[in-house]
């Protein structure tokens, strides 16, 4: 009934972790974890499966036999789900207890509305953890035009892990493009929102899921080619927003690319990032700068 | 998943209700349903939506930067640019230049656009986009399909139709090279392609959508031969008016109704008028309820000089309506089998005279409307949305790895 | 799909504090009360009633495809129609509503009727008297036989808030008459949870309220009442 499809690479810890907060759900009906194993190292990989084998959970592990990335391991998962309802989880993170249950609950009350679930992604609250610092609640806003949210990626983050909805749905366009070794999930967003999908939120204010985040071990200027080649692939969609619009979503990807690019300690990396964002939209920069300086 | 990326390429989209517009959008919906990814690239002006209604999930991108996107000076150079388009003033030496100014945009963000989307086929529909795909620089390599959806004399020979410019009317013909292959309508196309482009034809005809069984055994048909087309020269209703003017006197009780309009209204009214025909012969104009006006009619007759398909014809014969029409009329004598479907006109001597006598010998025999109603049932599942799709498939794939597909099961 | 129907006193099941959980524990292991927040916030199990009137909108397109879902590991959900036990005007609704159900869903319905009762039994035969089974015989429903539940069967736990909800509906009126005639006004929602502390306090320590005299203990409550008004307590 529902397929929980998690990509799993070298950290059987964290696969634990994501398990365990699945075995937890309130939510009753029938589940089926699928983990894909994106060609992690032998004793990592055997350590994985005595956790799957472990586990209270109906769990099938689909072993990829080389590294294929991120997005090739998604479209996996996809392609090897059956179930009527998918959700996606990364393993690392966690879902609280009431997730699958809020969020069915919310999927019933849109079939009692009459809309069409073969449309509809239900994405939830959700707490961010920076590694070692404090968790703090994000708040997804699905109201107002989701894809200029999606692109400027402040009121609306494409993380799939929040999500919940049907196999059709989730299939309603192509999958991951595995041109995309970072933020493969954003552009199958935005091609969801552009193929006429809607994203709704959870009736709960709550955070139903927690994010542990980390920019370490990330290259930055791969971020910044993925937002780019992002841009220039719905780049139609994305211009009918205005120049300004544009300027102001590619200053925003600097700024990330040079967050990434700070917290793994090359600064003249980051300044470079700042320095385009200067160029792209310099009132925006100026911005951020005394932002920046106000919060020390 | 959907695994295989389409990009259909079609310059006008917004608000068009043509047959071509028809195709692509029930082409783009079954390969949708059959599990293709798909996008819909235009290069317009208007920003509105396509008239028939296109699946959820199929992707719409246009090309063409909105102009209050633009700053104040490129949209004053936007029009004077637009009033050269309209204008028929082309100096020898500025042809190429027009055809830049009216083309290029189209061509070079389309080539750009394949690069950033990388779909697996590229699919162009009707000359315009066939031109710009043809001549648009990527490095990306997908399949390019060309669909044409006319006789290739008049999309590519006959000046008046698309640009006049000569420069474009070469460019439409040397575009056809770079393409894998490329979509007729009908066999007998073949003969106008050079030599070298014949073994990348492939006739995909239009798909005819099915009629529920129950409602054309139970229609209840009146004495109606009717006609269906736009109201201009080539769909010849003229001979269709003449030829009652043979009949009304034999057949006092029925009646002939022709639907559409265009630029011959006035004129085809005037006949009617001028033949005492009122009131056996009705200009019916538009009608968004076709399907009620071929289940209670009796016979179509379709009198057209030539025919780039005849969705027309395909529909009559799926609500069991026998067609009518000349022999020598391109599209209807691919369609219909004289004698089972409907009959033949002999296109000699007087046509209006002997479309009249074809006409009286089926309205006065039932029995032979009921047999050819059967027929045209039958014939008409030549062109099954399944069949079809599965020529669409040839054509995406091409033979070698349509059979591949058809091995893996992706289809 | 085996779906529960719960009939029952509605006395003994309306009254809002016995909780889907307790509820639970007079029924078989693998059932839930199926509740439906998705229709409003309050709607629970005390309002699968309104699942009758399913023409309004897409209440009932909505419970059956939950109702799908939420059975899909192979629990039962139970839905709580008091009256459907002696009303037959909610008799024939209910087997209306199951019809439909079996329309809307793609798997076979088995029905496993439950009447709870502090008194005979005689109303569980009536709700699925012979028309109404041969109804839902012919839209191709499997009906398990009725299963009886009594104050011996049940749990004397649950058995206790039963009865502590019969005596609540029983003398909310009373209770509100009496609060009328002190000058005091209250609503019918109120006037439950006061009588509802009521039975809780009195089961804390070890003591039942009776059906008879019980306009003695509504007196000294509404005393209490009036004394909290007027500020002296």
């Amino acid at each position: 009934m529902l397929d929980v499809l998690i990509p799993h690479f070298n950290d059987a810890e964290a696969l634990d972790l994501s398990l365990r907060s699945v075995a937890a759900q309130t939510w009753r009906g029938k589940v089926r974890v699928i983990v894909v194993d994106d060609g992690s190292p032998s004793d990592e990989l055997r350590r994985a499966e005595a956790i799957i084998s472990s586990c209270d959970l109906d769990i099938e592990l689909i072993k990829q036999p080389e590294n294929r990335g991120r997005p090739a391991t998604r479209n996996t998962l996809l392609s090897a789900s059956d179930a009527r309802f998918i959700a996606w989880l990364d393993a690392g993170d966690t879902w609280y207890e009431k997730k699958l249950e809020t969020q069915f609950n919310t999927l019933y009350k849109q079939v009692y509305d009459g809309q069409d679930l073969s449309r509809i992604w239900v994405t939830c609250n959700y707490d961010w953890q920076w590694v070692g610092g404090r968790r703090r609640k994000v708040t997804q806003t699905t109201s107002g035009d989701q894809l200029k949210h999606l692109y400027v990626g402040d009121r609306l983050r494409a993380y799939l892990w929040t999500l919940l909805g049907t196999r059709e749905a989730f299939n309603l366009v192509s999958g991951f493009d595995e041109r995309l070794p970072r933020l493969q999930d954003l552009d199958y967003f935005i091609s969801f929102v552009r193929g006429g999908g809607r994203l709704i939120s959870a009736e709960s204010s709550d955070a139903l899921c927690c994010y542990f985040k980390s920019d370490v071990g990330r290259n930055a200027q791969e971020i910044r080619d993925c937002y780019e080649t992002i841009f220039s692939k719905h780049g139609p969609s994305l211009n009918r927003f205005g120049v300004k619009f544009v300027r102001r979503a590619k200053a925003k990807a600097d700024f990330v690319a040079a967050r990434f690019a700070k917290n793994n300690r090359t600064p003249l990396v980051s300044l470079g990032f700042r320095m385009h964002a200067f160029g792209m939209d310099p009132r925006y920069t100026l911005y951020r700068a005394k932002k920046s300086l106000r919060n020390g | 998943m959907r695994q295989t990326k389409l990009c259909f390429v079609i310059d006008r989209l917004a608000l068009r209700s043509g047959g071509a517009e028809r195709v692509l959008i029930e082409t783009a919906n079954a390969l949708h349903d059959a599990g293709y990814s798909i996008e819909i690239v235009t290069h317009e002006q208007r920003g509105k939506p396509p008239f028939y209604p296109l699946r959820p999930g199929i992707l719409r991108a246009n090309l063409r930067p909105a102009n209050e996107q633009r700053g104040r000076i490129r949209r004053m150079i936007d029009r004077l640019r637009m009033k050269w388009h309209r204008s028929e003033w082309l100096p020898y030496g500025l042809r190429r230049l027009k055809w830049l100014s009216m083309h290029g945009g189209f061509k070079s963000r389309l080539g750009r656009h394949i690069d950033a989307t990388q779909p697996d086929a590229v699919i162009a529909f009707l000359p315009p986009s066939v031109t710009a795909l043809g001549l648009a620089r990527f490095t990306h390599r997908p399949r390019l399909f060309a669909s044409l959806h006319n006789v290739p004399s008049q999309d590519f020979d006959n000046p008046q139709r698309w640009d006049p410019n000569p420069v474009d009317r070469s460019f439409r013909r040397a575009a056809l090279d770079r393409y894998d292959a490329i979509g007729i309508l009908l066999p007998e196309f073949q003969d106008w392609f050079p030599e070298h482009l014949r073994a990348r034809l492939l006739v995909v005809p239009n798909a005819v959508q099915p009629v529920r069984s129950d409602l054309v055994r139970q229609a209840i048909r009146d004495n109606t031969v009717i006609s269906v087309g736009r109201l201009a020269e080539v769909k010849q209703h003229r001979l269709l008016i003449e030829a009652w003017a043979y009949l009304k006197d034999d057949f006092p009780d029925w009646t002939c109704k022709i639907y559409g309009i265009g630029p011959m209204q006035e004129e085809l009214s005037e006949l009617i008028c001028k033949l005492g025909l009122t009131g056996h012969v009705s200009l019916m104009g538009d009608t968004r309820e076709i399907e009620k006006v071929y289940l209670s009619a009796s016979i179509l007759a379709h009198p057209a000089k030539f025919e780039g398909f005849g969705l027309v014809i395909t529909e009559a014969l799926a609500h069991g309506v026998p067609v009518v029409g000349f022999e020598d009329c391109s599209g209807f004598n691919f369609i219909v089998k004289d004698g089972t479907s409907g009959l033949f006109v002999n296109g000699e001597g007087d046509r209006a005279r002997n479309l009249s006598k074809v006409l009286a010998r089926l309205m006065c025999d039932p029995r032979r409307q009921e047999n050819l109603r059967a027929g045209g049932l039958r014939e008409v599942e030549r062109f099954a949305p399944e069949r079809i799709l599965a020529l669409w498939k040839l054509a995406i794939h091409g033979p070698t790895e349509h059979a591949a597909a058809k091995f893996q099961g992706e289809d | 799909m085996d779906l529960i129907i719960v009939m029952g006193e509605s006395r003994a099941l309306l009254p809002h504090h016995c909780e889907p959980g307790e509820l639970e524990q007079i029924l078989p292991k693998n059932a839930f009360v199926f509740t439906m927040p998705w229709y409003s916030r309050t709607a629970g199990r005390y309002y699968h009633n309104r699942l009758l009137d399913f023409e309004e909108d897409l209440r009932l397109q909505a419970a059956a495809f939950a109702l799908v879902t939420e059975s899909s590991s192979g629990l039962r959900p139970a839905l709580i129609f008091p009256d459907a036990g002696h009303d037959d005007a909610v008799q024939r609704r209910l087997m209306e509503m199951l019809v439909k159900i079996a329309s809307l869903i793609d798997q076979p319905l088995t029905l496993h009727p439950y009447m709870i009762s502090t008194s005979a039994h005689t109303d569980i035969d009536r709700a699925f008297g012979n028309e109404n089974l041969e109804r839902l015989l012919q839209a191709g429903l499997t009906i398990e036989a009725p299963i009886f539940l009594s104050s011996e069967t049940i749990a004397p736990a649950v058995m206790e808030k039963v009865l502590g909800n019969k005596w609540i509906n029983d003398n909310i009126p009373l209770f509100m008459s009496a609060m009328f005639e002190n000058g005091l006004l209250v609503e019918r929602s109120r006037a439950c949870d006061l009588l509802s502390k009521c039975c809780e306090m009195a089961r804390k320590n070890d003591l039942q309220l009776a059906s008879k005299n019980a306009e003695n203990v509504i007196a000294m409550l509404v005393r209490k009442q009036l004394e909290h008004v007027v500020g002296l307590r």
